[in-house]
């Protein structure tokens, strides 16, 4: 993980965890905010959704980092290490190349990949993540399950719930859990990590 | 991270043939189900006919009592230690908290335990599954989109369909992995 994001050019240390934790609550505050705007502008039906669908993984690539292998953001590429290892088996072929011409930081093993300290906390950081998610989806997974399954048998007894609050809740927590794919592996690092030492 | 007790006592969960033949099988009923989920809804059938009671049955109860993982008595050990398990053999009390009893004869909650070894592996593993469901998750979001553009019925037919495939996927995935690809191990003499 870096000490210090880039943002247009300006430099932030990010060294303490106590500041990491800050941008963690930054960034989900902005995509909160980012979810306020898509409904207000048509309820996330076509416009807002297209603005959540191109805003979020660019905020989580440049900022937050992990996934993309342009290594910009504050956590390292989660694949760096698989890459750069199929980059130094032959540095002159094709895919290498291309590699070197896209990722220019392919070269920089320190900067690029990972040591097996990290290759831990970026398995252990998914493995929390993925049950998180689950947990997320399968709430999802029930509300859409009542609104298609027991509303009917409720209507039948006479009881009456808006399906359209059902279908919006499950639309939202949709693009949420779209956010937190995107995000949450590398927010849990970012978290967790301790103070790291100062740059010299 | 195969557990000893398996849910088929007659198959050897030693044989790496015999796990791959229970996921073929497993993903078999799961995407079964997934068609009777759809032809009911394609052929506007009552939602609240049965065929949408399968579905949630085969997430609830087949996962856990085949592939295992997300509770004890699958083929893999419970990811995150044992904090309730279905009735164990002989046993008629369903124990709901405090420290679970023996399960399946000799097995005890400790052997269902990870060691530091297999926490890695299921770390890995989950990293893998992760990074596939990602794709998969971006792909259908694509798939949506074009059926968006395509027809609105089309977007919401496939919408439901996308996502009942990423909850089985997400509840599946690393069970599948572990079963599939964990070598042949030593038979017990």
């Amino acid at each position: 993980m870096k000490t210090e994001l880039v943002l247009f050019g300006t430099h932030i240390n990010m060294a303490s965890q106590g500041r990491r934790r800050r941008l963690v609550v930054v960034v989900y505050a902005g995509f909160a905010a980012l979810m306020l705007a898509g409904w207000l502008i048509d309820r996330w039906h076509l416009w807002g959704a297209i603005l959540i669908i191109f805003v979020a993984p660019n905020v989580s690539r440049m900022v937050i980092g992990g996934y993309g292998a342009l290594g910009k953001g504050m956590v390292k590429p989660f694949l760096g290490n698989e890459i750069h290892a199929r980059y130094t088996s032959d540095p002159n072929s094709r895919w290498s190349r291309l590699c070197r011409l896209t990722i220019p930081q392919v070269t920089d093993a320190i900067e690029f990949c990972s040591d097996e300290r990290e290759v831990r906390r970026r398995d252990s950081a998914h493995e929390v993540a993925y049950r998180r998610l689950g947990m997320v989806v399968i709430f999802t997974f029930f509300i859409a399950y009542i609104k298609n399954a027991a509303l009917p048998l409720l209507k039948v007894a006479g009881i009456v719930l808006p399906a359209a609050f059902f279908d919006l809740l499950v639309y939202g927590l949709l693009i949420a859990e779209f956010i937190l794919f995107l995000t949450l592996p590398q927010t849990i690092l970012l978290w967790t990590e301790p103070d790291m030492e100062q740059p010299q | 991270m195969i557990a000893d007790s398996s849910p088929f006592p007659w198959f050897s969960t030693a044989r790496r043939r015999t796990r791959r033949m229970v996921v073929a099988a497993y993903w078999l009923v799961a995407l079964g189900t997934f068609g009777v989920c759809q032809w009911a809804e394609f052929f506007r059938l009552e939602r609240h006919s049965g065929a949408g009671l399968l579905f949630p049955l085969q997430v609830v109860v087949f996962l856990p009592a085949i592939l295992g993982g997300v509770r004890a008595g699958g083929m893999v050990k419970p990811f995150n230690g044992v904090r309730w398990v279905p009735l164990p053999d002989r046993d008629y009390t369903q124990t709901l908290f405090g420290p679970p009893r023996p399960l399946l004869g000799s097995m005890t909650a400790s052997d269902l335990e990870l060691d530091e070894r297999e926490r890695q592996d299921r770390n890995r593993v989950h990293f893998v599954a992760y990074t596939s469901a990602r794709w998969m998750a971006l792909v259908l979001l694509a798939l949506q989109c074009v059926a968006g553009i395509a027809s609105r019925t089309w977007m919401i037919n496939f919408g439901s369909a996308a996502f009942f495939l990423l909850v089985l996927i997400l509840w599946s995935l690393p069970q599948t992995l572990i079963l599939w690809n964990e070598p042949d191990m030593e038979q017990p003499r």
